[in-house]
Parts: C-alpha cells; sequence; structure tokens
C-alpha cells in the first residue's frame, strides 16, 4: 500500500498554488505593459528624428542609428540666444512643488504631534472640524478665493512682472499646505504609537522638542514618505488652481503643467509631436525620483494608515 | 504488509506516519512524525514556540502541504484531500469569526455553504403516517389546543409550521399537512372544535389515507420501495441517499441546540466585536462543534484569553470533548495545559518529536532531558554531579553517594549501545545521520544549525547573489553545511568512548516537589541532610517555592508555608535517591 | 509633619498645574500659523462662496458691489439664459460618464489588488508600473494620448492599422462614443493606480485564519471572496467608490486636453464651466455671485453623495431577530414535553 504512494503527487492546494502564480503573473505582466505602454511610447518618441516621426506605420522607438536628442536640447537656447522658456518653467515647478511638499510635511508633523501628544483645551472641537472639513465641498471657494487674489494683487499695485510672480508663488504655495487630509493621515498613524514610549521618553526627562525629533519622526517615516509622494505629484500636476492664478499673464510665469497642458495639450499639439514627447519625458522626471525613492516605504505607509477608512 | 497491520490494529482511528514538512525556503519544520491516535482520544501537542506543533496540526487540518509522509483517517489516504473533505473542524488562536456575521450566522455558515448526505426520505408518505399517530395519541382538542399556545405567542419572525414542529416534537413536512388540514376547517369549526372532535378526526384520517393511498399507488406504479422509516431504498435493499443543502429549520434547530450546548443563546444577535475573548472562543467552537466531525483540531485555542478564562474554557473543553466523544489534537505551548487535559502527550522540540505518552509517563519518565526540563511547574532542578563507575557511586564535595546496584550495568549498557550508533553514523554520514545530530542538539538546546536561510536582500544584492551563484558550484556549500554537524558527531563519539571507564560528570536531575524541604529548627538533628540558607523564598499561599544554591545551581524546592519562613532561616533539603533521574550529558538522553 | 506632607503635595499640584499651562500655551502657539493659513486660505473664501451668492460683485470698484437677493439663482435656474443652458447641460455628459467609470475603475482595481496579493514572482515591480501613471499629470497624458489617438497624421494607433477614426472630434451626446472611450481610458489608466495601491494594502491586512477557516468549512474560491474578502474591503471600497463618483462630478482636465480645435470649448462637465469663466477676466467678474451660485449648487450635490454614503456604510443597529426567534423554540420547546404524552391526561 506504501509503495503506490512512494512517488509523491501534488496536492490540491499546491496545483491551485501554482495556477495562481501563473495566472496572476500572467494578468499582471499584461496589465503592467498597458499601463506603461504609453510613457514608454513617449520615451520612444522623444527620442524620433524628423524621418521617423513622419513614417508610416508608426513604431515606437526610433529606427536604430536614427535616435535625436535634438528635441530635448532644442527648448533651452531660442534661436535668437535667450534662455527659452522650459528651463524657466521647470524652475517655477521645481521650486514651487519643493515648497509645498516641505512646508506641507513640516505643518502635518507639528500639528498631528499637537494633537495627538499635547493635552490643550478645545482638541476634540478642532478635530471635529478637521474631519468636517474633509467632506465640505471646497469648490464653493474657488471664486471667492480668486476674487480675494485679485483684490489683493490691485491694492499692492502689484503690476511689474516680479511682483505678480511673487504673489502667484505665494499664493499657489501658502495655501496648500493646510490639506486636512494629509494632516489625518498623519494624525492617525500618530495615534498607532504607543503611549508608553512618549511617556517613558518623558519621564527620561526628554522635552517635547526631543521627544519630536528623536522619536516621533523616525517612526513617522514611511506615513512622511506617502505624503510626499501624494503632496508632490499633487502640486506638480496641479493644474486647475495655477491656470486661475496665471490667466491672462505672460507664459514664462507658467509651471511647467500648465505649460504643457496650454502650449502642447490637445489642439495645441499639432505638428510639434517630437518637442512636446522630450518636454512630457522632462516633466515626469522629477516625480519619478520621487517615486523611485518613496514606493517601497509607500506602500507601507498606506497599509498602516488610515487610508482604508 | 502493511495494510495486515491495519487490520491487526484496529484501535487506530488517525494514522500520522512519517510525516515531514519541508518550507519553500527551505527551513525543516517537521522531521518524522509519527503518531497513531485511538477514537475519542485527547491529543496534545505541546513543546517551545517554533518547535512545528502548529505546523503538525495544519497538515493534519490540511491547511499546509505534505512535504512526505501520510496521514490516515481508517484506511483512507487523506495527504490529497482538500481540507473540507478531511472530516475535520478546526478552531484557531484568533478565532477567526466572521467579522460581518453574527453569533447566529457564524456558527450557521459552514451548513449554509455546504451539502450534506442525507437518506432520500418520502415526506408524504412520513407526513400522514406521523400524523395520523399524532391525532389517534393526542386527539384533535389537544392539537387544536397547539394551535391555540402557537397563535397566541406568535412573534414577527414566527413561522408556525415550524412552531408546530417544535411543540408537538414531529417532523416540519408533518407540522405543515397540519396546519394545511387545520386550516381547512372554517372558522366555525375551529371554535368549536370540541364539540365536533370526533367527526373531525374522522374526517382527517380519510383524507390522509386517501393521500397516503395516491402516494403509494404512484410509489408502486414507479417501482420504488420504501423502508420503515419511509426511507426510499435502491434496488439492492439498501437506503438511497442523496447530498443536499440543509433546510432552513434544520440548521435553525441545529444552531440553537449548539448554542444552548456553549451557553451562547443571550447572544446570537451580537456582532463577533461586541463579544467578549471567552465569548468569541465558545463561538468559534460553537462553528466546530456544528459541523458534527468525528476529529477536532484546536491551535492553542486558549492562548488570546487571559489567566482566569482560561482556567474555565480548560475544562469546559475537555467537558465538551468528554460529551461529544470527537478525537482532539490540541496544540499548546503551555505545559500546563497539557498535563491536565491530554489523555495522551506529544513533546516536540525543533520539530522533532522528544516523546510520545500519557501525562503520568511524561512527567514521571521523561525520555530525554528536554522533556524533564519542559514538563513541570516549576521546571526539574539540574545538576551536574561526577560518576565514579568503579565503585558505582556518585561523588559531591568528596563525599560518596552510592547509586542503585543495577545503575552500573545500565550505564555500561547504555554507553556501548550509543557508542555503537555513533560509530555507525560517523561510518556513514548520509541524511539520516545529520538528522540524529540535529535530533541530539534538539534535545540539548545548544544552538541552532541553520539548515537553509533564504536570504531576502534588496533587489541589488539578490540580483549580485543571483550572478555569483551563477558562476559557482554549488555542492561546495552544501558540503560545507554538513561539516558542521560531521565534526560535532566525531567529537560526541570521542566523548562517548571516553566515558566505558573512570570518573564521569552526568546530569542529575531532581523535581522540586520530590525535594524534602524541612525548615531548620535549632535541637534537631539534620544528618544527611543538606543545610543551607535559601537565596530567595516566593510565597505562593500555601507554599514557598525556596531557591537556594546546589552544585553551583539554583534549584528550587517546595516548603509548606505552615511554618513562616523569614530571613536568615536556614532549611534541610535531603532527598532520596529513587527519585533523582540520570542524563547523559552527550546526548540528552535518560539514563535507565 | 502632615502639614509638610501637604505642603508638598501643594506644591508638586502648583508644578504640575504651570507644566498643564505651559503646555497648553505651547499648543495653541504651535497651532496657530496652521490655524491662521487655513481660515485666511481656506475657510473665509468657502464662507465668502455663500455670501456672494446673493451680491452682485463689482470688480471695477468693489464698494459698489450691491445686494442682489436671490437674483443669481433665478438666473441659474433660468434655462433661457445660454449659459445657465450649458451649466446643466454639462451635468449630463458627466453622470453617464461618471457611471461607467467608476464600477470600472473599481473592478479594474480590486481584481489587479486581488492578483498582486497572491505575490507572483515580479509582483513589486508590476505593483510599481500600475501605480506608476496615477502619478503622471494630466497634461502628459494629454500629450501622449493626444499622440496615440490622433488623426490619420500623427496618431499611433490611426497609423498602425491604417484607419482614419476621428477618436477625439465628437461633440457631447452627438458623435462624442469615441472621445468618451479615450476619456475613459485616460481616466482609468490614471485613476486606477490610487484605488489599486490602496487596496492591496487592505487585502494584505486580511486575516489569513480567516480564509483558511473558510477553506475548513467548505467554501470556495468564491465563497471566500464573498464572505472574507469583500466584507473585509466593505468600508474602503464603499469609500473609493464614492471619492470617484464625486472626483468625477470635478472632471475637468481630461476633456480639456483631449480634444480637438472644434471641441475645445465643449463643457463636458460643471467644473470645467466653472473654471472657464472664473479664468474669463473681467468679462465675467461682475458674474461672481452667479458662478458661486453654481459652485455652491455643484457643492451641494457632491456633499449629498458624500452624505449618502456616510449614511450606507453606517453601522447598523441590529435587531434581535435570532435571539426572540431562540427564546421562542425554547418556550415552545419546554412546552413539548405536554405533548409527548397521550391525550386524555
Amino acid at each position: 500500500m506504501r509503495s503506490v504512494n512512494t512517488k509523491k503527487r501534488l496536492t490540491k492546494s499546491q496545483i491551485t498554488a501554482r495556477r495562481e502564480k501563473i495566472v496572476s503573473f500572467i494578468v499582471l505582466a499584461i496589465a503592467a505593459f498597458l499601463f506603461v505602454f504609453p510613457l514608454i511610447y513617449m520615451l520612444g518618441t522623444s527620442f524620433k528624428s524628423e524621418l521617423d516621426l513622419q513614417t508610416h506605420p508608426e513604431k515606437i522607438f526610433p529606427t536604430p542609428g536614427q535616435w535625436t536628442l535634438k528635441h530635448y536640447t532644442g527648448f533651452f537656447i531660442t534661436a535668437s540666444g535667450e534662455l527659452d522658456n522650459m528651463p524657466k518653467w521647470m524652475f517655477n515647478s521645481i521650486w514651487s512643488t519643493a515648497a509645498t511638499v516641505g512646508l506641507t510635511l513640516l505643518t502635518d508633523l507639528i500639528v498631528a504631534y499637537v494633537v495627538v501628544f499635547l493635552r490643550w483645551k478645545g482638541k476634540k472641537v478642532f478635530m471635529k472640524l478637521l474631519f468636517a472639513w474633509m467632506a465640505a465641498p471646497t469648490v464653493i471657494g474657488t471664486a471667492p478665493g480668486l476674487m480675494i487674489f485679485q483684490t489683493v494683487k490691485n491694492a499692492l499695485g502689484a503690476n511689474t512682472s516680479a511682483g505678480t510672480y511673487m504673489l502667484v508663488y505665494f499664493w499657489l504655495v501658502v495655501p496648500g499646505i493646510t490639506g486636512v487630509f494629509n494632516v489625518i493621515l498623519m494624525n492617525n498613524f500618530f495615534r498607532t504609537i504607543p503611549v508608553d514610549i512618549i511617556e517613558s521618553a518623558k519621564s527620561d526627562g526628554a522635552s517635547h522638542f526631543k521627544i519630536f525629533t528623536k522619536i516621533v519622526c523616525p517612526l513617522a517615516k514611511s506615513t512622511m514618505m506617502v505624503i510626499v509622494l501624494f503632496t508632490f505629484a499633487a502640486s506638480w500636476n496641479n493644474l486647475q488652481g495655477p491656470q486661475l492664478l496665471m490667466a491672462g499673464e505672460g507664459q514664462a510665469i507658467q509651471t511647467i503643467t500648465v505649460a504643457l497642458a496650454e502650449s502642447y495639450g490637445g489642439s495645441s499639439a499639432w505638428g510639434a509631436q517630437g518637442v512636446s514627447m522630450a518636454t512630457a519625458v522632462f516633466s515626469l522626471i522629477p516625480v519619478l525620483i520621487i517615486f523611485i525613492f518613496t514606493q517601497n516605504k509607500m506602500i507601507e505607509g498606506l497599509a498602516s494608515t488610515g487610508v482604508k477608512g | 504488509m502493511e495494510t495486515t497491520e491495519n487490520n491487526k490494529n484496529n484501535q487506530t482511528f488517525l494514522s500520522l506516519r512519517h510525516l515531514v514538512k519541508v518550507y519553500p525556503n527551505g527551513e525543516k519544520a517537521v522531521y518524522d512524525f509519527n503518531l497513531e491516535i485511538a477514537k475519542n482520544e485527547f491529543i496534545v501537542i505541546v513543546g517551545p514556540s517554533g518547535c512545528g506543533k502548529s505546523t503538525t496540526l495544519r497538515m493534519v487540518a490540511g491547511l499546509e502541504d505534505i512535504t512526505d509522509g501520510d496521514i490516515y483517517l481508517g484506511d483512507e489516504l487523506l495527504n490529497y484531500k482538500p481540507c473540507k473533505d478531511r472530516h475535520m473542524a478546526i478552531v484557531f488562536q484568533s478565532y477567526a469569526l466572521y467579522p460581518q456575521m453574527n453569533v447566529f450566522q457564524n456558527i450557521a455558515f459552514p451548513l449554509t455553504i455546504n451539502k450534506y448526505p442525507a437518506p432520500v426520505v418520502n415526506e408524504t408518505l412520513l407526513s400522514c403516517a406521523q400524523l395520523s399517530g399524532l391525532i389517534e395519541r393526542l386527539g384533535v382538542v389537544k392539537i387544536a389546543e397547539a394551535f391555540k399556545t402557537v397563535n397566541e405567542t406568535k412573534s414577527k419572525f414566527g413561522n408556525v409550521s415550524e412552531d408546530l414542529a417544535v411543540l408537538l416534537d414531529v417532523e416540519y413536512c408533518t407540522a405543515k399537512l397540519l396546519v394545511k388540514l387545520y386550516n381547512s376547517l372554517n372558522g366555525e369549526t375551529k371554535t368549536a372544535v370540541e364539540s365536533n372532535a370526533e367527526q373531525i378526526a374522522a374526517e382527517w384520517n380519510e383524507k390522509l389515507a386517501e393521500t397516503a393511498q395516491t402516494e403509494q399507488a404512484k410509489l408502486n406504479a414507479e417501482n420504488v420501495k420504501l423502508n420503515e422509516k419511509f426511507h426510499v431504498l435502491n434496488g439492492d435493499g439498501t437506503e438511497k441517499s442523496e447530498t443536499r443543502k440543509l433546510t432552513r429549520y434544520e440548521i435553525k434547530t441545529k444552531v440553537y441546540e449548539t448554542a444552548d450546548k456553549l451557553d451562547l443563546t443571550p447572544y446570537l444577535d451580537k456582532l463577533p466585536k461586541e463579544l467578549s475573548g471567552g465569548q468569541m472562543q465558545r463561538v468559534a467552537l460553537g462553528r466546530a462543534i456544528i459541523k458534527d466531525v468525528p476529529i477536532f483540531l484546536m491551535d492553542e485555542p486558549l492562548s488570546n484569553l487571559d489567566a482566569k478564562l482560561r482556567l474555565t474554557m480548560r475544562s469546559e473543553i475537555v467537558k465538551l470533548h468528554n460529551r461529544i466523544n470527537a478525537t482532539t489534537i490540541y496544540v499548546t505551548h503551555d505545559q500546563i495545559e497539557a498535563m491536565t487535559m491530554a489523555s495522551r502527550i506529544v513533546v516536540m522540540s525543533r520539530g522533532f518529536v522528544q516523546q510520545i505518552g500519557t501525562p503520568e509517563d511524561i512527567y514521571n519518565n521523561p525520555s530525554n532531558v528536554f522533556v524533564a526540563r519542559f514538563i513541570g511547574s516549576p521546571s526539574m532542578n539540574l545538576f551536574e554531579m561526577d560518576y565514579d563507575l568503579s565503585k558505582n557511586a556518585f561523588t559531591y564535595g568528596g563525599f560518596d553517594i552510592p547509586a542503585h546496584k543495577s545503575f552500573k550495568t545500565a550505564y555500561q549498557k547504555f554507553y556501548a549501545e550509543k557508542c555503537g550508533i555513533f560509530e555507525e553514523i560517523n561510518a556513514n554520514f548520509d541524511l539520516a545521520a545529520r538528522e540524529q545530530i540535529l535530533k541530539i542538539l534538539s534535545v540539548l538546546g545548544t544552538s541552532k544549525v541553520k539548515t537553509q536561510t533564504a536570504k531576502k536582500g534588496n533587489i541589488i544584492t539578490r540580483t549580485a547573489d543571483f550572478f555569483k551563484n551563477l558562476f559557482k558550484k554549488k555542492d561546495k556549500e552544501e558540503v560545507d553545511v554538513w561539516l558542521k554537524e560531521k565534526t560535532i558527531a566525531k567529537e560526541k563519539l570521542e566523548e562517548l568512548r571516553l566515558r566505558g571507564s573512570g570518573v564521569n560528570k552526568l546530569f542529575i536531575g531532581i523535581r522540586p516537589e520530590r525535594l524534602e524541604v524541612e525548615k531548620v529548627v535549632s535541637g534537631k538533628n539534620y544528618d544527611g541532610c543538606l543545610v543551607i540558607e535559601p537565596t530567595l523564598t516566593e510565597l505562593l499561599g500555601g507554599e514557598y517555592n525556596v531557591h537556594f544554591e546546589f552544585c553551583g545551581r539554583n534549584m528550587i524546592g517546595k516548603l509548606a508555608a505552615k511554618h513562616k519562613l523569614s530571613a536568615g532561616d536556614k532549611i534541610a533539603v535531603r532527598f532520596s535517591a529513587d527519585d533523582l533521574y540520570v542524563f547523559d550529558p552527550v546526548t540528552g538522553d535518560t539514563i535507565k | 509633619m502632615k502639614y509638610f506632607e501637604n505642603s508638598v503635595r501643594d506644591e508638586n499640584l502648583i508644578a504640575r498645574k504651570r507644566q498643564r499651562a505651559k503646555e497648553q500655551v505651547s499648543a495653541y502657539a504651535l497651532l496657530t500659523p496652521f490655524i491662521i493659513i487655513f481660515i485666511l486660505f481656506s475657510l473665509v473664501p468657502f464662507i465668502m462662496g455663500f455670501v456672494y451668492v446673493f451680491l452682485r460683485y463689482d470688480p471695477y470698484d468693489v464698494g459698489a458691489t450691491q445686494f442682489y437677493g436671490l437674483k443669481n439663482f433665478e438666473m441659474l435656474f433660468n434655462s433661457d439664459i445660454t449659459m445657465s443652458k450649458s451649466f446643466w447641460e454639462s451635468f449630463g455628459p458627466v453622470t453617464v460618464y461618471a457611471l461607467c467609470t467608476f464600477p470600472i475603475g473599481t473592478i479594474v482595481a480590486f481584481v489587479l489588488a486581488y492578483f498582486v496579493n497572491m505575490c507572483p514572482p515580479g509582483y513589486k515591480f508590476f505593483r510599481a508600473c500600475i501605480y506608476l501613471p496615477s502619478l503622471v499629470s494630466i497634461s502628459i497624458a494629454g500629450i501622449v494620448f493626444c499622440n496615440i489617438f490622433g488623426p490619420s497624421g500623427s496618431g499611433l494607433l490611426n497609423s498602425w492599422f491604417g484607419t482614419d477614426i476621428d477618436w477625439l472630434g465628437g461633440l457631447p451626446f452627438k458623435d462624442d462614443f469615441l472621445r468618451w472611450v479615450v476619456i475613459l481610458i485616460v481616466c482609468v489608466w490614471m485613476g486606477v493606480g490610487g484605488n489599486f495601491v490602496i487596496y492591496s494594502g487592505v487585502l494584505r491586512d486580511i486575516p489569513k485564519s480567516l480564509y483558511e477557516a473558510c477553506e475548513m468549512d467548505g467554501g470556495g474560491r468564491l465563497r471566500k471572496i464573498l464572505h472574507v474578502t469583500l466584507p473585509g474591503m466593505k468600508s474602503t471600497l464603499s469609500l473609493t467608490m464614492f471619492g470617484t463618483v464625486v472626483g468625477m462630478l470635478g472632471l475637468y482636465g481630461q476633456p480639456y486636453v483631449l480634444n480637438t480645435i472644434e471641441n475645445k470649448d465643449v463643457f463636458v462637465g460643471p467644473m470645467m464651466w466653472i473654471q472657464n469663466y472664473l479664468m474669463g477676466g473681467l468679462t465675467y467678474a461682475k458674474l461672481t455671485g452667479y458662478i458661486c451660485a453654481a459652485a455652491l449648487v455643484l457643492g451641494i450635490i457632491s456633499a449629498a453623495l458624500g452624505l449618502i454614503q456616510r449614511i450606507a456604510m453606517a453601522d447598523r443597529v441590529h435587531g434581535d431577530k435570532y435571539g426572540v426567534a431562540y427564546a421562542r423554540f425554547a418556550q415552545l420547546k419546554s412546552q413539548s414535553e405536554k405533548y409527548k404524552g397521550g391525550a386524555s391526561q
């Protein structure tokens, strides 16, 4: 009887496990390809020569030996030798996004710390207001906000391009740092830190500043990563807000996202395929870098914080 | 050959033969697990965490694949059966209750999703027969009374047929037929049932007979035969059976019965998150019981409960086991649970079975030093002593403690045997030999020899490793791993050989309960006792745990708390040589 | 002695009170910047939104702003005015569109998360690939997809298959089916990643023992999904689904960038309408109250959707159905003794 069984066949669960792996691999591979394909096409096209751009049927990558960097080098300096708009847009986007991310992170950490670890009156009301604000439709405030902006602009007499620039970017960066969703995300994470750790640090004589910098912040790394990625992507990709503030101003003031949408997007793109793709690739690079650095921590952070509702 | 053995050993119900588990990452969790379980046994697998006890249980349940070996239920091989067909129920440590279902739904869940084999019943004939019996037995008046009771206390969730079935203790189909008959009476007669009871009874009986006759005629035409219970028979006279889902009524009654058994009836509408740990535990038990399976598996079911609740649940589980008579395999790391609940205990360490036996057996005759230390609370006192073979005596501080006469021969026999085994191991160092070495290490508790560790680095180191391995020969590494055990085997053999003569160190063990501890009072003679000042005393209420130094080791004794032991008091310790356990320090096995 | 102890205790009390007060003050100090910015840039405009709907704003002379009563709403609900008509019409396409996107987006995200949870080789890479598009800005998506779905002269698909399909040229409720398909594809492409990552996080957190219990109880794959996976994700699913629908109401970028010359200014959503007139400069500035009224309508609709979601997902007070049924069962059972014997006793 035993001899029959000496040859082990696979159990049912082993077979299912194997089948699961194969099926999920195939499905995910196809899905991943479909999701990345447009980006690959973008990358390929940005290196195509004029000849490749006009051939039919189109290919995804340039013909070997025909790769060109022309579309990339083209937009730094204009034909007349001046600095082109492209570097300006990039600069605008980079500094404003970096400022937004940094300030948001700082605000979120401080507010969440104060809410979770300090004792003060009105805490419950404050939290309730924050949660209520999550459900508030902010679209109602868009038009009055713009009115206020314009009133302030007129009142300051900011008619010089430098003045306008400062005001527009102030208005772009500062309101963004009070994003309530991020505060609640951080707050949810801080609540998972056992109070014992904080108490024991306190009894060791650590000040709140020490506790904040030495204990809480290092623990919050993965949540910070989530917020960095979310805020970075949201700020970098913001189209509506800047479009409103920059309406009627010159091109030089725009962020790269606004510029891309207005100069190369949709109906305006015809005939500039190579350049538009190269610009798009260029503007994707910062997001990509942030993504690569944060993605491992981010998944972890998403799983551990209250995104699940 | 195996089959004949099976037939001979009728007692065996569930048999685990040479079970081996190797995880996909190469770690071996269970080595050669053998156990024959008789019906209604309560087996407890006990061991420290990570010893493979849960893995073994999960292999039996079918949640984990078996790498090697077989599991038989009777004569049926279970290895390749999915877990739902293994006739087992498992209770998890985390209870695993469905959070969205209330207690009733949780307990009912296995019944609602599965089909169960049941005999095919001809409901028409059954209900006719049962009903005419009922009319004869109770009379129409009493039946009408029953209807009145049901209608008076009717609730919005009620169903008259179901209620009647419960009240009159008849089948659901019979109750349904009765309701049909009763409703065919017009309202007038309903009130005046008493006056014309005879007439109604006659009417009903006539109707029933008629229905039964037509049904019987139909059956005859189709050539279907029934037995006396109205079960449909196959051509060869056996009962025909079908697999079907249980009806709502059947599920209800079963859940109520189970909930009643476990005192869960006040909580039927509660969600798991509204229950306490003990209640959740009982729901999990209920879900297992309701499946009505012959084998229960429990994976540390009490370890999430607080100490007091654990005690009560412990006795409840034993009582439950005695009542429903299911064979139980219970996994725990708590040796007290093992001792109190088990009919047989399996002690495991690092994937090896150390000993299998009844609680008394395990406690009184531990097979090796690991079992001796693991079972018993406080655990066994162990210390080293020199044994002089020529004198057949243990020496301690210049004194000789004579050993039993037979010990000398036992000692010599033990070492001769062990030497033989180790010579063979060294001569032919194969996989089995290596496992023997690993087992000895698991007994002694010395550093674990890692079999294989699947390193999980980041993507860069992993790719680097991949390329490194491409150009490297694999078997070189394997030899290295084996080398460690080979040297151990050689060392052990040399040590064993030395033990054939002269004075050698042995492990001596004695249970704290067997030490005779006495408080020293002046004027009494304490010859032959160790008089010493305790290093620490712990009052447990009825008795003291007394710690003291002996042979450079911390020892624990027990002293009844009749006399108060205060600081500076001395104690006298004495023990009988019969209570000593002697272990071989090389292999850890008991010498007897 | 006793007096001394008391004074020590009092001193401690005072010190603790002082500590408390200090903590209180520093808490308020730390929160002040956040609160000020929040009030100035978020709360004040929000409240002003409710005020402006009753005003007629004068961009040239703010002092000349006058109370306008409900006239803004009258205008908005008067479909004879072209602007109002186009506002209400813009809800049409966006509703159709939301109804298509949210099931597709949710199901695709769930299926992909479910497969990622099986951990096939390289799943981390796949996960990153699927999440990546949700970080891409709508401008880039516009450029890339306009090139893919472009006309026969430059579009990738048209040139591959040698066809001449006008993907992006449609007008709402006329010939815009293909344009909707493209917008839908872009929305799924960009929107699935976020939900997908959240789902895979939640899926990972569902206790394994529940699956095992279900397996022991005899449940197959479908039962496991039905009784373990979906209940475990219920709150997340509802949250993300309604999030998607509300997000759809604010649809702006996709139709803005995926267009051709002729439908460049067609409003396919109320958000696009609002944005367009806000960017209109001084011409439309005097209509601020009117635009605010439109924004208020949009805001109320999305808030109502959120409220519906909350009510639907609220913990229902469960009844005592089974308890009552059992009590009755037990009662009848105990009475059944009476009917065990014969009739006459």
